[in-house]
């Protein structure tokens, strides 16, 4: 029982981090049909104020918490003027024009990080009530990844709430289906991507946050944890929350397994994940029809 | 009249050239009175990038050697000029840097953080003639089966601090018998396993090898790996067992950030980190670093020679007071080495100097330092230096120990 308990615990937790991360991707791509390469940019930055708000103390929980929530905040405000300022003027561009240009704004944010919080790595410790382990049926299990797997899943929940029961969400997906009669019908398109955006990169900022007492902030933060959120995004399908759920479970319980089982082929979780999914369904496991069903 | 002017005129032409050329002979000094060119060293490191700290560090060391020898009246009467090409940690921006430097006509060269980048350059070194001295790549095929004239290095092998761990951990813990080792899972990190194991089976014959983890370099959640380790050791290996963490960069960190709460660190005896930055685990954990010991080849503070006080002192003067790290002190190594080499070949010819490599011997910052005449290899100690937080501190972490040990294998 524990040889499977705890891989299960370590998959899930992961799997609830890459989520948070990649649902804002998959939202951004399925609404506004830009692949954000400067997402992990975003993620990144958010791990950095983190740790500023936090003066890179260990916090009560609260604490933790304002600073997360700052953090992210910070991120969806600034997201939301590169949105208007660059982002709107690329929509009617291929494309590889539109890749371009996240890709530029990835390397502008990469390069300032190093500009203001310099070249030495930093640290922010644990929050100082998820320092430790538990014991959950036999098996040690540290606090902070249960508190991972209930935001994730709390984020789940909400994101399915605002797209599937509020007007706003019925707005999203009637811009996401077809930009051009949700216009014609007096739906503020601009405002929906911005909004979006913004809501997306808030996701990434929060999926910074979370992660910064787990790994070392310097300037490579931006790619830890892209390229196995995109992978999540094209196994759940583009624009799928639900499917990045999923895909994000999958891929974290894989590793997990294969780390715990057969080490030689964690190295190629992903990619086995990635290549056997697309090849039984090339549009990912929910595709693009999810956001229309419901 | 008119004959009579132009007469004058060319008198005065003539005689102003001939006044010019006297005067660019005198201020030349004709034979003796020109200013000796510089003689130039190329130093290729990683000056961008998430590891821009070692090619900083580096060429900020090497400035101080430059300007303490050009202080004493530089080499063969020559001062030395420092020109400096951006690694990128990348063979093929390394291959054209050498060339780059090649045109310039620099040709003694030194630095590469990264082994691939050297054993990319290594080659185009030959081809073009020139030199290059291995400040931090620290690879064994460099030593062996790439091995050219060409090359000399002061960064210590892979084969020198893996069996100077062993001699140290056996000479200090001669109770534990049992070690773990966390790696990355790639040629080096196995190596680096291999050396350790080998070199531990001669010294202790009850040696045996415990759980051995090998984590991706593209892992980024390293829990599983932790847990996989955690799950396989016995009740009590916090006082009977140690663990060697040969990881660098992010990985070293995240291990112990990601184990924290599993008390990690509290499940062995012994910790010993090689492969990261002499502080760069205490520097960045802080108040959360763990007791552990970090092998590297150098410590300010473990060098009570005079070369090491003098670098020192000039280090922390042109850098606001921050002491050497070991980056630092192996490209100002390298800059001594060029001068050793250039004095004995009597040219800074690079045909010459390579010459001259084998057994040489220099004044370094750890005392009398011999290059090997079979592999270039400068025979350096390691210093083993014990790191633990201290939460009462400004730094967050203090450092109780450092032990030096001259390793018996080189190589």
């Amino acid at each position: 029982m524990t040889a499977v308990l705890l891989p299960v615990v370590n998959g899930v937790a992961f799997a609830m981090l890459l989520f948070i991360v990649a649902s804002g991707l998959t939202l951004i791509f399925g609404v506004m049909r830009v692949v954000n390469f400067a997402h992990g940019g975003f993620f990144a930055l958010g791990a950095f104020l983190t740790f500023t708000l936090a003066a890179g103390s260990r916090l009560p929980m609260a604490e933790f918490a304002l600073a997360a929530v700052g953090a992210s905040l910070i991120c969806a405000a600034l997201g939301m003027v590169i949105e208007v300022v660059v982002f709107r003027r690329i929509y009617h561009l291929s494309h590889t024009d539109s890749l371009l240009a996240t890709y530029a704004a990835l390397l502008i944010l990469q390069g300032s990080l190093i500009l203001i919080w310099g070249n030495r790595p930093r640290s922010q410790p644990l929050p100082a009530d998820f320092g430790h382990a538990v014991t959950l049926m036999g098996v040690q299990v540290a606090s902070y990844n249960l508190l991972l797997i209930a935001l994730g899943l709390l984020v789940a929940v909400f994101l399915w709430a605002v797209l599937i029961h509020t007007p706003m969400g019925r707005m999203v997906r009637a811009v996401a289906s077809d930009r051009t009669m949700s216009a014609a019908l007096g739906i503020n398109v601009d405002l929906v991507f911005t909004g979006m955006f913004g809501l997306g990169v808030f996701l990434a900022g929060m999926g910074g946050a979370l992660a910064s007492p787990l790994f070392q902030l310097d300037s490579t933060l931006a790619s830890t944890l892209v390229l196995e959120s995109f992978a999540v995004v094209l196994v759940g399908g583009v624009g799928s929350v639900l499917g990045a759920l999923i895909a994000a479970l999958l891929l974290g319980l894989l590793n997990s397994f294969l780390v715990a089982f057969d080490p030689v082929l964690a190295d190629f979780s992903l990619y086995i994940a990635m290549a056997v999914v697309l090849l039984l369904r090339p549009t990912g496991l929910l595709g693009s029809a999810a956001m229309e069903s419901r | 009249m008119r004959a009579g002017i132009l007469r004058a005129l060319g008198a005065l032409l003539a005689g102003t050239s001939l006044a010019v050329a006297a005067c660019g002979g005198a201020s030349s000094g004709g034979q003796g009175g020109k200013a000796a060119p510089p003689i130039k060293l190329g130093m290729i490191d990683t000056l961008s990038g998430p590891v821009a700290a070692v090619g900083t560090d580096g060429e900020k060391g090497a400035r101080v050697a430059v300007d303490e020898i050009n202080k004493a009246g530089g080499v063969l009467g020559r001062k030395l000029q420092l020109v400096t090409e951006d690694e990128q940690l990348s063979p093929t921006a390394s291959v054209k840097a050498v060339r780059d430097l090649n045109s310039q006509g620099v040709n003694l060269l030194f630095g590469f953080t990264s082994s691939a980048d050297a054993l990319a350059a290594v080659p185009v070194v030959k081809e073009l003639g020139m030199t290059l001295v291995a400040a931090h790549a620290s690879a064994t095929e460099l030593r062996t089966t790439q091995f050219v004239p060409n090359f000399a290095a002061v960064a210590d092998s892979d084969a020198q601090s893996q069996s100077a761990a062993p001699e140290f951990l056996h000479q200090r813990f001669p109770d534990v018998h049992t070690w773990n080792v966390f790696s990355y899972d790639y040629l080096t990190g196995h190596q680096g396993w291999n050396n350790f194991t080998a070199q531990m089976r001669i010294l202790d014959s009850q040696f045996r090898v415990g759980k051995e983890v090998f984590i991706p370099q593209s892992a980024t959640d390293l829990t599983p790996y932790i847990t996989s380790m955690l799950s396989a050791l016995p009740a009590g290996s916090g006082t009977t067992q140690g663990v060697y963490v040969f990881l660098y960069g992010a990985a070293e960190v995240n291990l112990f950030k990601q184990g924290a709460p599993y008390g990690l660190a509290n499940r062995f005896k012994v910790i010993l980190t090689q492969g990261g930055g002499y502080e760069a685990l205490a520097n960045t954990l802080k108040a959360n670093t763990p007791s552990s010991w970090v092998g590297y080849d150098y410590s300010y503070k473990a060098f009570n020679t005079a070369r090491n006080r003098q670098f020192v002192k000039d280090f922390e003067a042109a850098n606001q007071g921050t002491p050497p790290d070991a980056w630092a002190e192996q490209s100002y190594e390298s800059v001594y080495l060029y001068e050793a080499a250039i004095e004995k070949a009597r040219s800074d010819d690079p045909a010459k100097v390579m010459g001259v490599f084998g057994g040489l011997t220099f004044e370094g910052t750890q005392g009398k330092v011999t290059i090997q005449k079979k592999d270039h290899q400068a025979l350096v100690p390691q210093t083993f230096t014990h790191f633990e937080a201290d939460p009462g501190s400004a730094q967050g972490w203090k450092e109780s120990e450092t032990v030096v040990i001259w390793p018996s294998k080189s190589s």
